[in-house]
């Protein structure tokens, strides 16, 4: 393993508050205590876009059409290649 | 992903103003190039905006369309950044009335092939955020504050997302029947491979890879952690050896290994979960991302994780957490359900109980 990684796992392992052997292939154990953190850290933050999903986003095609007409106001879409753009795009 | 820069890369305080004026004067509306709607009529629609026959060529390009409820394109599509909104607005009373406010109906759902996915009945819904880690100046892991937008690099941090489903068999056999502190439970085998096959890695960036899916040796365990009045709390604890063994002598075979921990809150007035909230933490290695070069050819090694040249493992971190699935966002389809597969891999995504 390169220094640079095993620095950075060892890191990781004190942040985690456990130890692995340096053969264990394993990541060490997330520590329980840190666990709040560690998620909260990987959720986006509000200036990384969290309300993206909050937006008033339509998934129909058909419930869009209905509301722009009645509501007299056009269509901001988004075409997704690979799938929705709400989800793994 | 260029949805989300197009709003990202405008400045915080244009942001606002921008969702603002989006909700005012725009119905907004998510087109899934795979699955965008089982009738003709919507097909129709989709096919008038983008001028072409999109059943036939698909209707995903990436691309920011303005249009009007009876299918007139307003703008020009964009496909970095956002069209001209103000403009197009100010230009709307333009419109002929009955391209504005046609008369519409419920769709026959007579194209079933393109029809949306939508959660299976009393399924749970967890939206996952994956983020690559690294050390900075070896300090704590931290997620990278680099995004690929289109051949560039830029300074910033977007995770990759997806949604996960969980079958009301699943979650209801996560119930014990007098919770004990300390009392194991059998976590539910399709939701792990479920896990392991298709939440362990960054799909959206082509590591939808069958040689990445394999798992060398998994164990994913449940704990009653506490127990209430108001219900009890499992934990879950799991480790995956997943793909190839990293080897610095090679760039194709992929692999990662992982940590997980989690919490599932049952809230026993509710009868259901309230809270699942996962983090899984570990290193993942290969070249299985897309050459940020344009060739596609030659060693894989400056591709889209770490953004260098440099072959070593990774480190990546994902958050799951459980979601209303009441947001219309929520409920768009999980990516193993459209992306990088040939369509819907139902039986594979749930596998056999």
């Amino acid at each position: 393993m390169p220094f640079k990684l095993a620095a950075a796992f060892l890191t990781a392992s004190l942040l985690a508050g456990a130890s692995s052997p340096p053969d264990d292939k394993l990541p060490p154990p997330i520590a329980p205590e840190k666990f709040d953190r560690l998620h909260q850290m990987l959720l986006p933050s509000t200036d990384e876009l969290a309300d993206f999903w909050d937006l008033p986003w339509e998934v129909s095609v058909q419930e869009a059409r209905i509301k722009a007409a009645a509501q007299d106001k056009p269509i901001l879409a988004y075409f997704g290649a690979n799938g929705s753009v709400l989800g793994a795009t | 992903m260029s949805a989300r820069l197009a709003f990202y890369l405008t400045p915080v305080a244009e942001r606002r103003k921008l969702v603002e004026f989006i909700k005012k004067s725009y119905i907004l509306l998510d087109v899934d190039g795979y699955q965008p709607g089982g009738s003709t009529e919507e097909i129709g629609w989709w096919s008038r905006v983008q001028g072409r026959n999109a059943l036939k060529d698909g209707c995903g390009n990436n691309a920011w369309y303005l249009a009007s409820a009876a299918g007139t394109r307003l703008a020009d599509p964009v496909s970095r950044g956002l069209p001209d909104l103000k403009k197009a607005w100010l230009a709307w009373p333009l419109q002929p009335e009955e391209d504005r406010k046609p008369k519409l109906s419920a769709p026959i759902q007579d194209s079933p092939k393109t029809a949306r996915l939508t959660p299976p009945d009393g399924a749970l819904v967890l939206r996952l955020y994956f983020s690559f880690l690294d050390a900075q100046d070896g300090g704590a892991m931290t997620p990278v504050r680099k995004t690929r937008w289109h051949t560039s690099i830029i300074e910033s941090r977007l995770p990759g997302t997806d949604t996960l489903w969980i079958t009301e068999r699943e979650w209801r056999s996560m119930i014990p029947a007098a919770p004990r502190k300390g009392e194991k439970l059998p976590f539910p085998t399709t939701l792990q491979n479920r896990i392991l096959r298709f939440y362990t890695a960054p799909e959206l960036i082509g590591w939808n890879n069958t040689a990445y899916s394999d798992v060398r040796s998994a164990e994913f365990s449940l704990t009653v952690d506490d127990v209430t009045d108001a219900g009890f709390r499992l934990r879950l604890e799991g480790t995956a050896l997943k793909g190839k063994e990293f080897s610095e002598k090679e760039i194709a075979p992929m692999g990662g290994d992982f940590r997980f921990l989690g919490y599932l809150t049952y809230d026993a007035g509710k009868k259901a979960f309230d809270r699942i909230d996962v983090v899984a933490l570990g290193k993942a290695w290969g070249g299985g991302g897309e050459p940020i070069n344009g060739t596609g050819k030659g060693p894989r090694v400056e591709y889209v994780p770490i953004y260098e040249r440099e072959l070593r493992p990774y480190g990546v971190g994902i958050a799951y957490q459980l979601v209303s699935g009441t947001r219309p966002a929520d409920r768009v389809p999980p990516g193993p359900g459209a992306n990088g597969y040939p369509g819907w891999a139902r039986d594979a995504y749930f596998g056999k109980p």
